[in-house]
């Protein structure tokens, strides 16, 4: 009995001593690699599928594109932080933004989403520290999670490109970048009506994107690098109605964010993807607006501007 | 309470060690014990189903009790009586939650279909997790009673260990009282070769049922939610992988509840053996679910003449035995029908005296298997997925309406698969367990190499590399599917 209870115990150690070197190599090999960008692009977008499909950084040649479809704004803050410290030239961030991402039930859509989740997590934990991940999952969880990352497909693309050498585009090792939609599905969607904004015009401020968005802001101030809410391109239908209301709550809960509204940018029906989403046509024609006007001489929706 | 989850992974090691070190010199208390944690971890589910379990348990043992009786009294027949009513009463719990409403449904379909509309009465109950497996085990004991394949026991504590004992208790093997009951009233000692074998099919279990199933369960579900639009080739690959989800799934909860019993001196009956390297439909039943179809076997088709009572008889038999097989999975035409199927795949092997061709091992003393045995296991695999498609689906429809999307031009296009992290897995872990079960393939099971040439220390990396790539690569923790049967 007792020599089978030591060699069980055997087992564990060994078997949990493998998990933890891999883990600590991964993440030192992760922190290691490059993200440069170029020195003309001093701005980053970031965010989910809206950025992703919206902003074409081959036109909006000032900025890069680090969007990608499902990420909510935890991750995008501790990817964030990766690539501002890597990157001293970045002095703006445009962040994704709408009023659902201040509401529980958009949480549950784009953070807890079990898809998502599997996508997303493992990519940020290993660049993340206990407090980062703490609101996001509980204790037990959030070792299962970090002792499981390193074989991430996510982390794997970026232990690889480690290995590959030390120079290539940040947008080719997993962190994002331009997607240009190309299927046609604004009539069904508009029939469908699936992209309506969760959440209603409230700010939840128990809400975790609504906690990293201000952890995000503190971070960025503290670097000096100015962050702007951004709301993209949106057809009509999906177009919040209570914007008085919003307004009154923007002020009051995050005054000290900017917020630009592009969600009434003027694009025709054959510019939308979905009701929620540009196509490439939509991202060629407001990838030209910002490029040929830039962020300062925006003259639409403007909230807490400075 | 999953095998797969935290919760069991904090349950086993305590009970393992009260069981050994606080009650190890005592059978009675560790019965006892055995009882106490198998409602416990019954009652995980549902508290309620404890008064379920312990209705059947006590009906069963009291009809030991009153078959033996009658059998000294002056009135021998009320022991067929007696047990009678305890099969009855068995079966009517079990129809009474299991197939009410299956029966109700039907029975209005049909009314409606000659004009009548029946306001039938359909019931709002929980299925009882594993309520088949228990309620056959309880049978078994009424009848190996009656027969007198065993004495009936007075040991309440015993019988109800037997009836519940937690490893096997909602999904199997399903054991007999002639094998387990007898373990539970002699002292056990503790086993060291018997605990190690118990730990390592365990992990066994663990990696079928994590790497495997769980990874080809998002594949399979994707697949079969969206088969109107799929191809030929990925609707194939469905049905493989389905198979491959069933067996890691189901194979994988027999190995763990056998490992665990090992860990408490107990031994079940083997459930598996490697049934997807078999050459026809015959070896195959041989090989799957083994305590189900000998229990189908022992209790109802040699009572009912089996083979040997003339062809039409047989074949009667043959159809009787594998429809009911699929009727026990659950309250669906789609079960009934995939035993039907497998009857209409049996038969001619039946009526050609084929049935027993392949009793000897696979491959015996060759590396790899012979041309022809390749074709018959790869043949009979195919008929397998074609039955486990049937098994899958939610209806008959949808059955055929994916059999036949199959056998279209696309069958040769490469298949679509949307999530592949899972699929990938999923793909190397079949590709690990038929490697290693095909090189352990005359042993207990997969990952059985105590006998093996490798030294302690290659064992030792094999258990760490089997373990690592479940933890690594496993894919969301899910309930198991023979818990719904």
């Amino acid at each position: 009995m007792k020599r089978f209870i030591i060699r069980t115990i055997q087992y564990a150690v060994v078997a949990f001593f493998v998990l933890v070197l891999l883990f600590v190599v991964s993440k030192y090999l992760i922190q290691k690699v490059p993200l440069e960008i170029e020195p003309q692009r001093h701005i980053v977008v970031i965010g989910d599928s809206y950025p992703e499909g919206s902003v074409d950084d081959s036109i909006f040649t000032s900025a890069i594109n680090l969007s990608r479809s499902g990420r909510g704004v935890p991750y995008s803050y501790m990817m964030l932080r990766d690539v501002i410290e890597q990157n001293p030239h970045i002095d703006t961030v445009l962040q994704s933004f709408h009023v659902g991402y201040t509401s529980r039930v958009y949480d549950d859509f784009i953070i807890y989403n079990e898809d998502y989740f599997r996508i997303h997590l493992p990519s940020s934990i290993l660049r993340a520290t206990y407090y980062d991940m703490m609101p996001m999952v509980d204790v037990p969880n959030f070792f299962y999670h970090a002792l499981r990352a390193p074989f991430s497909i996510a982390n794997l693309k970026l232990i690889l490109s480690y290995f590959n050498g030390k120079s290539g585009d940040v947008r080719s090792k997993g962190y994002g970048g331009f997607l240009p939609l190309t299927r046609d599905a604004l009539e069904e969607s508009i029939k469908r009506k699936e992209y309506t904004t969760p959440g209603g015009a409230d700010i939840d401020t128990t809400s975790l994107s609504f906690e990293y968005l201000n952890r995000m802001s503190d971070y960025l101030e503290s670097k000096g690098v100015k962050l702007i809410l951004f709301n993209f391109p949106k057809h009509k239908i999906d177009r919040y109605s209570d914007r008085r209301g919003y307004d009154s709550l923007m002020a009051k809960y995050i005054p000290h964010i900017e917020y630009f509204d592009f969600s009434d940018f003027p694009l025709a029906d054959s510019c939308y993807s979905d009701i929620g989403h540009v196509n490439y046509r939509g991202a060629k024609i407001f990838s030209e607006y910002l490029q040929e006007n830039g962020l300062n001489n925006y003259k639409g929706n403007k909230y807490n501007a400075k | 309470m999953l095998f797969n989850s935290y919760e069991f992974a904090i349950f086993l090691p305590i009970v393992f060690l009260i069981y050994w070190f606080v009650f190890g010199r005592k059978t009675k208390m560790q019965n006892l014990f055995v009882v106490v944690v198998s409602y416990l971890f019954y009652g995980w589910w549902d508290w309620r189903f404890l008064i379920l379990i312990a209705f059947t348990s006590l009906c069963s043992y009291l009809s030991g009790i009153y078959i033996d009786k009658a059998r000294e009294s002056s009135a021998p027949q009320r022991a067929k009586y007696v047990s009678a009513t305890n099969i009855t009463i068995n079966l009517l719990i079990l129809a009474a939650f299991k197939y009410f409403n299956f029966f109700s449904d039907n029975l209005e379909r049909l009314f409606a279909s000659f004009g009548f509309a029946l306001d039938w009465v359909t019931l709002d109950v929980l299925l009882p997790v594993g309520i088949s497996f228990y309620t056959f085990q309880a049978i078994s004991y009424t009848i190996d009673v009656y027969r007198k394949s065993i004495e009936p026991t007075h040991d309440v504590v015993s019988f109800f260990a037997f009836v519940s004992f937690f490893p096997q208790l909602v999904a199997g093997p399903i054991e007999r009282s002639t094998n387990l009951l007898p373990q539970f009233y002699k002292p056990r000692v503790f086993d060291y070769t018997k605990a190690v074998d118990g730990a390592r099919q365990i992990l066994w279990g663990l990696f079928k049922k994590i790497m495997i199933a769980d990874n080809c369960a998002v594949t399979v579900n994707e697949i079969f939610g969206n088969y109107e639009n799929l191809g030929g080739s990925t609707l194939l690959l469905g049905g493989v992988l389905f198979a491959f989800q069933i067996y890691g799934d189901f194979s994988g909860y027999s190995d763990i509840a056998i490992g665990v019993s090992r860990l408490f001196g107990i031994n079940l009956r083997r459930n598996f053996h490697f049934p997807y390297f078999s050459r026809d439909i015959a070896e195959f039943w041989r090989r799957w679910h083994i305590s189900l179809n000998t229990w189908f076997r022992d209790y109802l088709y040699i009572p009912l003449g089996g083979s040997k009572c003339g062809k039409w008889r047989a074949v009667r038999n043959t159809f009787i035995i594998f429809t009911v097989s699929g009727f026990w999975h659950g309250a669906n035409w789609t079960f009934i029908a995939w035993g039907f199927f497998h009857a209409l795949l049996f038969l001619p092997l039946l009526l050609l005296g084929q049935n027993r061709k392949y009793t000897n091992a696979i491959a015996q003393g060759r590396i790899f298997p012979t041309l022809r045995e390749l074709l018959g296991i790869l043949g009979t695999f195919a008929l397998v997925v074609i039955g486990w498609i049937i098994f899958r689906a939610e209806n008959i429809s949808q059955a055929v309406g994916y059999i036949v999307g199959i056998f279209n031009s696309s069958l040769l296009s490469p298949p679509t698969i949307s999530n592949t992290p899972p699929f990938a897995f999923g793909s190397l872990g079949i590709f690990v367990l038929l490697i290693i079960e095909w090189i352990n393939r005359n042993q207990e099971f997969g990952l059985d190499i105590s006998k093996s040439k490798l030294s302690a220390p290659v064992r030792g990396i094999v258990y760490i590399c089997i373990l690592l790539l479940t933890f690594y690569f496993g894919g969301q923790g899910a309930a198991f599917i023979y818990f719904q049967f």
